[in-house]
Parts: C-alpha cells; structure tokens; sequence
C-alpha cells in the first residue's frame, strides 16, 4: 500500500535519512523503532509532505506522492498524528475535531463528531474546553479523535506514548490496535518505546541514524538478541 | 467636563481608523514573520484609488468605498503572488528590507502618475456639524466611525464563527498540523495579506474623505500601526482593536489638553511606557 524507495532526507541543512526503504502492505500494522534522533519523525513527515525527499520515492497504492504537498496528501487518505500531540490549545476540543475533518462535507464531519465523543466519551464532556487546558492523555486522545476524523485508510502515528503516564500509555496502544483491527486502518506506528510498539505490531523495522539496520515479524524482534539489549532493555 | 467628552469622542473615532489599520498589520506578522514596512502605503492607495474612483468613474462616495476595498483586496493578492510569497521561509530583517523598498517604490510611483498636489475625497455629507448631547460631530465622522465598528465586528466573526476562521487560527497556532489536515497554508497566507491590504485601505477612503490624500500619507501611517500593534501586543487582534482605540483617545487628549504640537508624540510615549512595563504588549499572546 505505502513503498518507500532508497529516500534520503534532509533538515534543513543536516542529512537525516541516509537510503531508507520499507513497505507498509494494506491492513498491516507496522512499527518503526529506534532511538531519539535516529530518524523516525523525519521519515513520517516526509510521508506526509511536510518534508521532501532529495532522493528517492514513495509510493502510495502505486502512485508517486512525494512531491505533493501535506494538504494534497490527507486527501489521500493518509492521515498523521504528529509527535507531542500538537493539538491547537487555544481551540476547543470541538474546534481540533471539526478542522480534523477539514476535507469532509460539513455533515460528515458532524456525523463523524458524534462517533467520535461515542468512542471517547471524555473528549464529549470537554468539547467547549479549550484544548490546551486538558491533561497530556486527554490530549492524546483528542489528537488521535482528530487525525481519525478524516476518515483515513493509513494512519501515521509519531510517539504517541511519549509523556504518557503508563496506565494511559496502555490505553493509547489499545486504542491504535484497535483502529488497525476494528477499523481496518493500516498504521505506520513510530516509538520509542519498542516493548509496547512490539506488543501490538505485525512486522517492525528498527532504524538507527537514518538507516534501517532490522526488520521482521514484531514477534521474532521481541526475541532477537541485539533487540532485546539495545531497545528492550532486558 | 464636555470639552473632555467631546474629545473622548473625537479620540474615538480616530480610534477606530487606527484599530482597523492595525489588524491587517499584526495579523499579517502574526502569522507570516513578515515586518510589513509596505502597510501604510496600502492605506494610501485607499485613499488615491477612491479618489479616482470618484473623479474619472463618477462613482458616488458609498460605491467608491466598494469599489476601493475590492481594489485593494485584489492588489494585496498580487503582492502576495509576486512578492510576499517569497518572504516565508526568510529572516525578518529581510523582510523589513524588502518592505521597505516596496513602500518607496509604491509611494513614488504614485507620485509620478498623480503628483503630490494634496486632495480630499468628496463626499456628500453636509459639512455643517449635528449636535448630540451637547457634543458637536460632522455627520461625515459618525459615519466613518459606524463603518469602522461594523467592519471590526465583521472581522471577528470571520475569525471566530467560520470555517475559515478555523482555519486561520489553526493555522496561526500550528501552522504544520494545520497543513496535515489539508488546509492550503498559501491560501491561508494569501487571504490573510489581501484582507489586511483591503482593512488598511479602507482606513485611507475614510481618512482620505477627511483629510488629505498625497503619495506620502502612507509612511506615518505605518510607524503608527506599529506603535500600536506593539502596544496591544504583536499578533494579537483584540490588542491592536484596544491599541487602536487607546492610542486615538491618547492623542486626541493630549493635543486637546497639552499641545496639538505633539499629537503624534502621545502614542509613542505610550509604546515606551509599554515596553519598559509589559513588554509583550498589553495582551501579551499572539491571538487571532
């Protein structure tokens, strides 16, 4: 579904991503772990158009997107839930999910409100709230009701546990597995926290300093030395 | 005590000219880092396209400000197409550099089409003044002060009761998310430009119908936005409307109560007193 081929990446005027390629196969859920810095960020906002690959391509059900720009992307149907939640603080909760749904007719985005206060009944308790007023985890709540607003098919998730108490932390992963098997979205899932990553992903990628140095099943990772030193911590 | 309300009102309504200045000023920096040194000249070609407006379409006074707004509207699109779009991703210094010499190049060559020969633009407004409560106003001046509330509070509802409004604070807030949502950023920028050029050059019709238009009427207009937009706090539109009305009473009271000499002096002792005592601005966070 999404082919990533041999892109290299650079911020600014630092080369990030040095040659990566990977592939995400439709209904799959797939993580990319590695250490701070080591890429991860930078390959899902290329993905997403905020960044553009110097070399190399990405393909999305066969067609070329890494020259789009981020709006012609969610189009798409690719959706990104940024690092650091980046909910808008200064909007309510109601206003993050309404612009959520920015590419849908205005009754879809109502109807697709109301399934989202079904799915997560506090983000309805504090819908004139001010966003930037709530708890880190009903922020990453919020942050992922609005990415699945517009009805995405792919999901990018960037540290979606990062601040996270781990009770909530928990929560979060059970609600991305779920998007991925209920929902049928296929999930591109970067963490820094590879034991949780691991526990709900089909297959993973490990990348370190812009390159991708393992891949394989997430159970086989869970079991391979060099994983459980480096990344695991056992 | 009446001479004091008559100069409250005065204040007022010169007040709400400046307020309308400033909003395209602060929104424009607020959102793009751009140090529009060029502002004031959008001003001034409010007032010297109505006035041509009146003169070789015979348009009437009313349609005139229709017809000058659109105008002004569709040149801040331009400037931003061939222009500010290249401003983005630059230092600030850099703009104010290249502002700077948009604002020269605007102002002279307005001088070479049209002269600097000083004019006002007719209106059908009867010079001699109503009396309202024992204070005297040209109806000519509550019109421009009726226009200029309704043309504010017109502005607020955009920005918080429409989708694009949404978008525009989004946008303001965090720019990158917002264009992951799939809002167009350029057309966020574009309209943001075009409606601040059209907000200032609707001041310049208004001022031009009262005072005097010329080629240069631009340059003070700007260093006063500025003051004002610094006093209410860069980026943040109730601070530049509050900066707006601030400053106009300030003055008006000053020039009436110390000396009319120093008129423009007030508001930049008030911009001192400012930075010395709240730095970021009386409201201190950018807000749309």
């Amino acid at each position: 579904m999404l082919e990533i081929k041999d892109i290299k990446v650079a911020y600014k005027r630092t080369q990030v991503i040095y040659g990566l390629s990977l592939h995400v196969d439709e209904g799959e859920l797939v993580a990319l772990i590695g250490a701070n810095g080591a890429g991860k960020s930078t390959t899902l906002r290329t993905i997403s158009g905020l960044l553009h690959p110097s070399a190399g391509s990405i393909q999305y059900r066969g067609a070329d997107i890494h020259k789009l720009l981020p709006e012609q992307i969610v189009r798409l149907g690719i959706a990104h839930c940024p690092e650091g939640r980046r909910v808008w603080p200064k909007l309510t909760v109601e206003e993050n999910l309404s612009l959520g749904g920015y590419i849908l007719p205005k009754q879809r985005v109502l109807e697709k409100m109301e399934s989202m206060y079904a799915h997560f009944p506090i983000l309805k308790d504090r819908r004139s709230q001010l966003a930037g007023s709530m708890s880190g985890g009903e922020q990453q709540m919020l942050a992922i009701a609005r990415t699945l607003m517009c009805q995405p098919s792919f999901m990018l998730f960037d540290e979606p546990s990062l601040g996270l108490a781990p009770r909530i932390v928990e929560q979060v992963m059970d609600i991305i597995a779920n998007i991925n098997k209920k929902e049928n979205v296929t999930v591109l899932l970067v963490e820094q926290n590879a034991n949780m990553a691991l526990s709900i992903a089909d297959r993973a990628y490990v990348i370190e300093s812009g390159q991708l140095t393992l891949e394989g099943k997430a159970a086989d990772l869970r079991q391979d030395d060099y994983v459980r030193k480096a990344y695991l911590g056992k | 005590m009446l001479e004091f309300f008559q100069q409250l009102a005065n204040g007022l309504i010169i007040g709400s000219t400046y307020a309308l200045l400033t909003i395209g000023l602060t929104m424009v920096f607020g959102l793009m880092q751009i140090l529009n040194y060029a502002h004031g000249e959008f001003y001034m070609l409010g007032g010297v396209v109505a006035f041509w407006v009146t003169q070789a379409l015979h348009l009437n006074f009313f349609l005139s400000i229709i017809v000058t707004v659109a105008i002004c509207f569709m040149l801040g699109l331009v400037f931003e197409r061939i222009l500010m779009r290249r401003l983005y991703e630059v230092p600030i210094v850099t703009t104010a550099i290249v502002t700077v010499g948009l604002s020269i190049f605007l102002q002279n060559s307005v001088f070479m089409l049209w002269g600097n020969v000083p004019r006002t633009i007719p209106t059908p407004f009867p010079l001699k003044p109503l009396t309202i409560g024992g204070l005297t106003f040209t109806s000519l001046r509550i019109f421009v002060l009726i226009v200029t509330i309704a043309v504010i509070v017109f502005t607020q509802i955009i920005i918080h009761r429409t989708k694009l409004g949404r978008a525009m604070r989004a946008t303001f807030q965090d720019k990158d998310v917002a264009a992951m949502t799939g809002i167009s950023i350029r057309k966020i920028y574009a309209l943001t430009f075009a409606y601040g050029s059209a907000l200032a050059g609707l001041a310049g019709v208004l001022c031009g119908s009262y005072l005097t238009i010329s080629p240069f009427m631009g340059s003070s207009v700007t260093t006063k936005a500025w003051a004002i937009a610094i006093v209410g706090g860069i980026g943040n539109i109730p601070g530049a409307i509050f900066g707006g009305f601030l400053l106009g009473v300030v003055e008006s009271l000053g020039a009436g109560y110390l000396s009319a000499a120093y008129k423009d002096a007030y508001s930049f002792i008030i911009v001192i007193l400012v930075l010395v005592f709240r730095p970021n601005g009386l409201f201190s966070k950018k807000e749309l």
